[in-house]
């Protein structure tokens, strides 16, 4: 009996909750119309969400979430679209042999501790850099530098042993090459930890509770033109739908981010006049990664098969609902240096099984090829802090499972996802290129030491030490024609080798509130910019 | 007994209500509409239709033949767990509460080392320590469910072990074995029937709540509570998704607890007019 009462009042409580639930939403709903009302004066506070904490902001490292560091610390140069712009360096010169650049530093800049942020510095900077040279291996710079130095408080000059092209760039984006005050370090170094965050950004972080929320305020001493919004809180909410709710019940101003949002919740706020829904133009590549250096993903003939089995249109239009168009190449076309004529892999599923069957794969038992006894079974890491990937995995699982081929799919959360990775602990993996403005050289870079999963996937590769070789020229080429020809070379190569199965050109994707103005997208996907928001 | 079964409704209702729901398991070959792992991604979140009774999921299956598939997990995947669990405990507690002595106090007190932790985070922790897989998800619920049982058995192997029958039994010399298997085990055999289904809703919930945080049944394998999971990422576009398996995950496990009392009712009826 006490059973049957247990039961009713759970029902009880359960048709209470319904009714308050009710309830509740309805008074969130007279306390926005309050704050509508009370919003006569500007409010100058934005709510932001992220799926994970800030974590290490150390700008020498790249433990830490970018649009943070991107708040708090500023570097010589930044990198817009029309090109190059001055930051901590209001002007600079390059020698004619095109190795040695002189920064003339801005004046009158000062750390949020007070320090100032002259040449000497900005030496400092450099120095704990290179001290944990190793950690920077993507960064080609590192290998071609011959020396900084400050001669005086407002020059700093860098000299490499060979003419470089893309070192304004390695030094425009947000970090290693950010600064941070001398103060702040640890006996002049930066590799084991910082003691505070401080920089010269447009914002200071006030207060930090792990895994919950961030404050960060303006800096009152900011150099530049001070942002609109005072105070910015960063909330940590890892799940999705939650983020949704969130929003809608205006505990939260914006979400933003390349996998924060899915097609569906974008094509739900559509047309709601309260919310606006944004996407920018493509910034990089969805691909899978198929590890070449594995028994059976060695094959070349397999690794075709797999790219003919994939059907990217089905994946863009279902999953994505065409925000995302079908990818072709690794990098798209817009890229600079890719417009290159490649014969893109065709959605073809018979091709794929005839492919498979002439590399000794036979149709086994459960459906399941089978060659000299072993099964034709993948494993698909995915990243589960994303909110498509699991999905994408899942179509595919089911795609593949019709030619034979048996998919195990595994989520983990980022960065075990990301360590698994750069361990090479994978058949097939979800990447990404890094998009603008690093594609394509220092993604390229990248490939060529254990930075993400690349290096491992290609291992391999018989002409993985030509490739590598091919695109260590490409980066110290100073000619245009040659380094488009080894640019060529590389992409045709990889492509070919069919390491990369490219899914769709990934958009940036924000929701936010109708009211907040001077929203746009920034040329890097990683940077949110805080400081042309307003209310 | 046959009788007050026939007449007692709940019983009736509850018992009928799991049996449908296990032969639908087993033959869902036959009774499933659509092949539940065929993906047809341009056609998702389909509502009712003819083809697609209760409408199609994330990746466009179909929803009624994935939750028919679905029995097969979620009740199967209960039923072998209480088994396990019944088979543990109840050899542990018959040994207990028959040899007494030394043997008691040392399963006992392992027993009351087990009921000491919070069962659903070592469930967790066991899982997250052998590897997400079926086998290591019952193994842990078994591992950490048994000890619940040994206490019960015991207590009514206790009752039985002094009584008459069995004295005389142990007098003309029969053997352990056979006075532990012919004598008490039938003699216990209502309270671990009733015993068991109490907690096979227990268990369902359990596994679901296991596949629902993606530590049970893995993808593509159709599970009502990896299906509750798939639903939920959906909650705010699509909240009809999670309707189905939600109210199958609540109609099945009441079943469970009501047949329970009911089972309780008809094996001991004199309980009951008390």
């Amino acid at each position: 009996m006490k059973r049957k009462w247990g039961a009713l009042l759970l029902a009880g409580a359960m048709c209470v909750s319904l009714f308050t639930g009710c309830s509740s939403s309805s008074t969130t709903e007279a306390t926005t119309q309050e704050e509508t009302t009370a919003q006569t004066e500007i409010k100058e506070e934005l709510v932001f969400v992220n799926y994970r904490d800030i974590r290490d902001l150390n700008p020498h490292l790249y433990a830490g979430e970018m649009y943070a560091q991107e708040m708090l610390f500023e570097t010589l140069v930044n990198i817009t679209e029309d090109g190059y712009e001055g930051c901590l360096a209001e002007s600079w010169e390059v020698s004619p042999d095109g190795k040695t650049y002189t920064f003339h530093i801005r004046e009158g800049v000062y750390f949020s501790d007070g320090e100032i942020c002259d040449a000497n510095a900005i030496k400092a900077n450099f120095d704990a850099i290179i001290e944990n040279k190793d950690r920077h291996t993507w960064l080609e710079m590192m290998n071609l530098l011959v020396g900084v130095s400050a001669p005086d408080a407002n020059t700093f000059v860098i000299e490499l042993s060979e003419p470089y092209y893309p070192l304004l760039t390695e030094i425009g984006v947000t970090r290693p090459f950010a600064m941070i005050s001398p103060k702040a370090m640890k006996d002049g170094s930066t590799k084991d930890g910082v003691n505070e965050y401080i920089g010269t950004g447009p914002y200071i972080l006030s207060e930090v509770v792990t895994d919950e929320y961030a404050i960060f305020e303006a800096n009152p001493n900011y150099w530049g033109e001070q942002p609109k919004l005072k105070k910015i809180t960063v909330k940590v909410i890892p799940d999705n739908q939650t983020r949704i709710l969130a929003l809608e019940k205006g505990e939260i101003d914006l979400i933003f981010g390349k996998n924060m949002l899915d097609a569906d919740a974008l094509n739900q706020y559509r047309d709601n006049e309260n919310f606006t829904v944004a996407i920018s133009d493509p910034t990089s590549t969805r691909q899978i990664v198929l590890n070449t250096s594995t028994g059976i993903l060695a094959d070349k003939n397999v690794r075709v098969a797999l790219q003919h089995a994939t059907n990217k249109q089905a994946i863009s239009e279902g999953i994505f609902y065409g925000l995302e168009p079908a990818a072709d190449t690794l990098f798209a076309k817009t890229v600079p240096y890719c417009d290159i004529d490649l014969q893109p892999y065709a959605y073809d599923p018979e091709l794929a099984a005839q492919l498979l069957e002439e590399a000794g794969w036979t149709m086994g038992p459960g459906n399941v090829r089978q060659k000299d006894g072993q099964k034709l079974e993948l494993g698909l890491l995915y990243n589960s802090d994303s909110v498509t990937e699991k999905a994408i995995s899942e179509y595919l699982q089911s795609e593949y499972q019709a030619i034979g081929v048996t998919l195990n799919i595994h989520g983990e959360e980022e960065q075990s996802y990301r360590d698994n990775m750069k361990a090479g602990n994978f058949d097939m993996v979800f990447n990404i290129c890094w998009g603008m403005p690093y594609d394509p050289q220092s993604s390229l870079a990248a490939m060529r030491a254990p930075v993400y999963g690349d290096y491992a996937a290609q291992l391999g590769l018989e002409d993985k030490a030509e490739i590598d070789q091919a695109i260590s020229q490409i980066l110290i080429s100073t000619d245009e024609t040659k380094r488009q020809e080894l640019y060529d070379f590389v992409l045709t190569r990889l492509h070919e080798d069919a390491v990369y199965i490219p899914l769709t050109y990934e958009c940036n994707k924000a929701i936010y509130r109708s009211d907040m103005k001077g929203f746009h997208f920034t040329q890097t996907q990683y940077e949110v910019p805080f400081e042309d928001f307003y209310f | 007994m046959l009788h007050r079964f026939l007449h007692h409704k709940t019983a009736m209702a509850t018992v009928g209500l799991v049996l449908i729901v296990a032969l639908l398991g087993i033959f869902a070959p036959f009774v499933a509409p659509n092949d539940p792992y065929t993906t047809d991604i341009l056609h998702k979140f389909q509502p009712f239709s003819a083809q697609f009774p209760l409408g199609t999921d994330n990746l466009g299956r179909c929803i009624l033949s994935r939750m028919l598939y679905g029995i097969r997990p979620t009740l199967g995947l209960a039923v072998l767990t209480m088994i396990g669990t019944i088979g543990l405990g109840a050899l542990m507690g018959l040994l207990a509460g028959y040899f007494r002595g030394a043997v008691e106090e040392i399963i006992m007190r392992v027993v009351d080392v087990m009921l000491s932790f919070p069962s659903q985070i070592m469930v967790f922790a066991v899982v997250a320590l052998l590897g997400i897989n079926v086998q290591n998800v019952i193994l842990a619920n078994v591992f950490i469910k048994w000890a619940w049982y040994a206490r019960m058995i015991r207590t009514g192997v206790m009752q039985y072990r002094d009584r008459n029958f069995v004295q005389f039994s142990r007098c003309i010399g029969t053997s352990e074995r056979f006075i532990l298997l012919r004598h008490l085990v039938p003699s216990i055999a209502a309270d671990l029937a009733v015993l068991a289904s109490l907690d096979v809703g227990w268990a369902i919930i359990n596994i679901s709540t296991l596949s629902f945080l993606g530590l049970g049944v893995q993808a593509p394998t159709p599970e009502w509570g990896a299906m509750l999971n798939e639903a939920k990422n959906v909650l705010t576009s699509n909240p009809t998704q999670m309707i189905v398996p939600g109210i199958a995950i609540v109609v099945l496990v009441s079943a469970f607890n009501l047949m329970g009392d009911a089972l309780r009712d008809v094996l001991d009826p004199k309980e009951v007019e008390r």
